[in-house]
């Protein structure tokens, strides 16, 4: 059995944990909210309700679900795609998920500025379609979409593996197609680790500064998200709005925070039963 | 020995009766995994109703003729038969075979009875039919009252008993089993072949089942097919293969053999001559007994000194060293305790030759004379 360490060794470590979390998260947050009150809650609500603070959120809310969906199709597939099947290069290609974890976003957003921008073979053709994607609200999502796209393949892939190839093959051999093998063995087993794949993919799509920062050329009512909003209203001397935003950011991501747990907490009952 | 001579002789197949149809015949498949050959001109027939053991050591290729025959690997070339029909462009769905798979892949957030229906839920059969069904097929494999389980609240073999039922749900008419007792505990695993054996022969299903422990093998099946190095060595009743196991490798393989050099240097095998041949023994070809006991074949019994001796339940294991080599012998635990460093005498009954490939049985020239009593 585990060995009992002394009170006082095990009273300053959980101290210094404590402390440190004080310092790090929990005082930086009660300060965004205190800040976002500091005027009254008028001073709030009209920093809230503003026209192009609504906007802000409208836009990230929209962008999120988007980057959401398109990361829930391909990740669902790239998943399926390195479990299922043995191929040549396919280390590579599960290295190369990982890709938008190791390089910065700053990166990530001048690869698409440099892609789909003035300066590209394609830009003409695109012009020609009407389709604008630097400055406007497709270059936002295609960016958010690069930044989170690791997120719900991570987490599948490693269920996958465990579970094998055995049971698809079981169910195949009795007849099962592909789509009846997908709905009634792979995704049951997969849904916990990818509805957390979800969560994580909302919460950074929601909270993503730099990709997007460089793409949207920040007009005001346009193509400005929350994060983007909170920084311009920053540089503006506007603490109040900018908290205010803030706090609203921080109670998004603190719901998101409490569905991972809730979901967590769901998953693991579920592997004991 | 006596139990596998009657099991070999209830259930077998006596030479002579082959004239039936195959039921299942492949004709020389070949299949290669990059550099690795793992199945070399494989061809083999089985018979309806018979149940068949594929044995051979890890990395012989037995699993991949089992998936071959199912229709979860293609082969390079050759063709399948299932009844007559050539099944090489049929796909696995529709080949009629039921597979229990080593691990048994049990859909694990289905109940035992949802596993069981799976198959009969994909075909859209009625639901009233699928009930009756599947509640009958619980009750054969007994388990009922299991039905609203799920895999990870069962035990080993009652995994089994589920997998196994649900290979049969869809009445397929082959019975394919991927090292069906691996993952069961010692003492289950007898009760399971025994359960298993008599299940089969009352479905009445032709059943091919792989294995790499000859025991099983053995008590288990009707014919044994001996895979080595993705090529068949041999092919016949478990009595036929343990007695007259022909080839260099079976002989190396079944049984529980001691490997000798020189054997032409033992009392009675001077017929032998050449020094460099080796051959194998068996416990149950060698006598041992002590300096004191009498004996009928004093001239060609060897001395040997008892190095070691395990005690094995029924028997004592002897290893005795007889012309600088060391022979493993059997004595019953009836008989006198023989302890190590005692002097003994040896007498060798008779011998597998080996030679390149094939192997050839030699008698002691004290049993080839005229007074001469079998075994």
């Amino acid at each position: 059995m585990k060995r009992e360490d002394p009170a006082i060794v095990k009273g300053t470590l959980i101290g210094i944990t404590t402390a440190f979390l004080a310092v790090m998260l929990v005082l930086p947050l009660v300060y965004v909210v205190y800040t976002a009150f500091r005027s009254g809650l008028e001073g709030f609500l009209a920093a809230v309700t503003d026209k192009y603070a609504l906007h802000s959120i409208y836009l990230t809310v929209i962008v999120t679900l988007m980057a959401v969906a398109v990361n829930i199709v391909f990740g669902l597939y790239t998943a399926w795609v390195l479990t299922k099947f043995s191929f040549r290069g396919k280390r590579f290609l599960s290295a190369l998920i990982d890709l938008p974890l190791t390089v910065s976003p700053i990166i990530a957003g001048l690869i698409f500025v440099l892609t789909f921008g003035r300066q590209s073979f394609l830009y003409p053709y695109l012009n020609e379609l009407g389709i604008k994607v630097i400055f406007a609200v497709p270059g936002i999502v295609l960016a958010t979409v690069f930044v989170t796209f690791p997120f719900i393949s991570r987490e599948i892939v490693p269920v996958l593996n465990a579970q094998g190839r055995d049971e698809d093959e079981a169910a195949a051999l009795m007849g099962a197609g592909a789509f009846q093998i997908f709905r009634e063995i792979t995704f049951p087993h997969i849904k916990w680790a990818f509805l957390y794949g979800v969560v994580l993919c909302s919460a950074r799509a929601m909270g993503e500064f730099g990709a997007v920062s460089v793409l949207s050329g920040h007009l005001r009512g346009k193509t400005n998200t929350m994060p983007l909003y909170i920084e311009i209203l920053y540089q503006g001397y506007d603490f109040t709005g900018a908290f205010a935003v803030s706090s609203i950011l921080v109670v998004m991501a603190i719901l998101i925070l409490i569905a991972r747990n809730i979901l967590e907490h769901r998953s693991k009952s579920r592997y004991l039963r | 020995m006596t139990d596998i001579r009657n099991s070999g002789a209830e259930s077998g197949f006596p030479d002579g009766t082959a004239k039936r149809q195959p039921y299942v015949e492949l004709r020389h498949i070949n299949k290669s995994f990059g550099e690795f050959k793992a199945s070399d001109d494989v061809s083999f027939t089985v018979e309806k109703g018979s149940l068949v053991g594929l044995l051979g050591p890890s990395g012989s290729g037995k699993t991949t003729i089992l998936r071959i025959l199912a229709g979860l690997e293609t082969a390079d070339s050759g063709e399948i038969y299932i009844d007559g029909k050539l099944v090489n462009s049929i796909p696995a769905s529709k080949r009629g075979i039921g597979f229990v798979f080593q691990s048994y892949a049990l859909f694990r957030y289905m109940t035992v009875f949802d596993n069981i229906a799976f198959g009969l839920r994909t075909k859209k059969v009625p639901r009233s039919e699928i009930v009756e069904k599947v509640n009958g097929l619980i009750e054969l494999v007994g388990l009922a009252g299991l039905n609203g389980r799920y895999p990870n609240q069962l035990s080993g073999g009652q995994r089994q008993r589920v997998a196994f039922a649900r290979a049969l749900a869809t009445e397929p008419s082959l019975l394919l089993l991927d090292e069906p007792f691996a993952a069961i505990d010692a003492k289950v695993r007898k009760e399971l072949r025994a359960w298993l054996k008599e299940l089969i022969q009352r479905v009445g299903i032709t059943s091919i089942f792989v294995t790499h422990d000859q025991s099983e093998a053995i008590e288990v099946a009707d014919q044994i097919i001996i895979t080595n190095h993705g090529h068949i060595e041999r092919s016949g009743s478990p009595i036929e293969i343990y007695s007259n196991p022909e080839s260099s490798f079976v002989t190396k393989f079944i049984g529980q053999p001691t490997v000798i050099e020189n054997p032409g240097a033992f009392k009675g095998f001077s017929g032998i001559g050449n020094a460099g041949a080796t051959a194998v023994l068996r416990p149950e070809f060698i006598s041992v007994s002590r300096l004191s006991e009498p004996f009928r074949y004093e001239i060609t019994a060897e001395t040997g000194i008892v190095e070691n001796s395990f005690f094995r339940g029924g028997d004592f294991e002897l290893r005795v060293r007889v012309n600088d080599q060391v022979l493993t012998v059997n004595r019953p635990i009836t008989e006198e305790r023989i302890l190590p460093g005692e002097k003994v005498r040896i007498f060798i009954r008779s011998l597998y030759l080996l030679d390149g490939d094939k192997a050839v049985t030699v008698l002691n020239d004290s049993l080839t004379g005229n007074d001469s009593i079998c075994i």
